[in-house]
């Protein structure tokens, strides 16, 4: 590849994938919320992140321990979630600017927990380069699919399962 | 700037070269925006020592070699013997590397289980995201964006067009792979083959049946319709 080709790449693109592979670029650092608190990460400017729902610590929020792989160790994570498995909730409404995994199909639809999940980088963070550090909470959420689509033509124990991160939920 | 190395050419070249040569095709494309944007990063993380060219050639050399006969093996293995079924269901990366087949990308696999009740089908309406260290690389059609929008929407209508029609009893459950799981379905063994050995079990199992658009036949005719 010559130097004009090169010349010719959106140098944010190179950037950006550069930083999301590892490499030492100069990215903004983002801000995050700390270690094994369950409240979500600082999102200024978007008023629906502060519900008491996730702010606040549920009392009976359970103690969820599980196995991370290692290399060549497991080392076991205790933390703790805001929502329990059964739990019912509604996937926020919101509409960021950038890149998120929730899609439009399932918000403000409501649901219950299926499963917790283990936690993970922010995918709203890392792609804008920010691959490591805090991570937070991923639930696996079931949906009937008369609630996702009104007009649905199946059998009404269809369900739809999905994942989505803790900072998309609040109590319903 | 590191180019790929390029094939030795030391023979004479006297004779005409107005014919073609079969199974040698020439680059007449020209790269793509996002085929020179990968090339210019990976170029850019080899120089800065980050990996090697070998390490990538490496990881490609993986990803190549997956196969929809590993899940296969995975899925026939969990039909007879009903301790690793659990552990299967239980954690679906612990018990696939149980079998050899590594998780080369540190993919969390959840496996569902088809039942009489629950027949499950899976799908990533975000983009492609597919359990590629046991089926391979996915279909075209998984990356289609009509699979895509329409398996959440209307997954029964797509299972028809599949040839895959289930009465309204069982329920069917679709998964959006949109984040951080990968999905395996371990299809109902079909009736009949009680007497078959594990390989032959395997032999069974198609992709598609794993990725949950079909059920598993029981013979090999069935599988390929009359017209073989």
């Amino acid at each position: 590849m010559d130097e004009s080709e090169i010349q010719s790449i959106n140098r944010r693109d190179v950037l950006l994938l550069a930083a999301a592979a590892g490499a030492p670029l100069s990215v903004p650092s983002l801000v995050l919320a700390g270690g094994s608190k369950a409240s979500p990460p600082a999102h200024s400017g978007d008023p629906s992140m502060g519900h008491p729902a996730i702010e606040t610590q549920r009392a009976d929020a359970i103690p969820h321990s599980m196995k991370v792989k290692g290399h060549s160790a497991e080392i076991a994570i205790a933390s703790r979630t805001a929502f329990a498995v059964n739990d019912s909730v509604r996937i926020k409404n919101k509409t960021p600017v950038g890149h998120y995994r929730t899609p439009f199909y399932v918000r403000n639809k409501t649901g219950r927990i299926e499963r917790i999940l283990d936690e993970f980088i922010n995918p709203e963070e890392e792609a804008y380069g920010k691959n490591s550090g805090s991570k937070v909470r991923l639930y696996r959420v079931s949906f009937a699919q008369q609630e996702l689509w009104p007009e649905y033509r199946g059998a009404s124990n269809d369900k739809l399962q999905i994942e989505i991160s803790e900072h998309w939920l609040e109590s319903a | 700037m590191t180019l790929p190395a390029q094939p030795s050419h030391d023979h004479d070249h006297d004779h005409d070269h107005d014919h073609p040569h079969p199974g040698v095709a020439k680059d007449e494309e020209p790269y793509s925006y996002y085929a020179n944007l990968e090339l210019a990063v990976r170029e850019l993380l080899i120089e800065a020592g980050l990996i090697t060219a070998d390490e990538h050639r490496r990881q490609i050399e993986i990803l190549d070699s997956r196969s929809p006969l590993l899940g296969a093996k995975v899925v026939a293995r969990a039909w007879t013997d009903p301790d690793f079924k659990e552990r299967l269901l239980k954690d679906g990366s612990a018990a696939s590397e149980e079998m050899g087949i590594t998780m080369y990308d540190g993919a969390h696999l959840i496996v569902h289980e088809n039942t009489d009740k629950v027949h499950n089908m899976v799908v990533c309406t975000l983009c492609s995201c597919y359990p590629r260290p046991v089926l391979g690389l996915p279909p075209d059609w998984y990356k289609n964006k009509q699979y895509r929008a329409r398996a959440v929407k209307e997954p029964r209508a797509v299972l028809k067009e599949f040839g895959t029609v289930l009465p309204d009893e069982v329920g069917i459950h679709v998964h959006d792979s949109n984040a951080n799981m990968r999905y395996l379905i371990l299809p109902l063994r079909p009736a009949g083959t009680e007497e078959m050995t594990e390989q032959e079990l395997a032999d069974l199992v198609t992709r598609d049946s794993m990725i949950g658009v079909t059920v598993v036949k029981s013979s090999l005719a069935q599988r390929n319709g009359s017209h073989v």
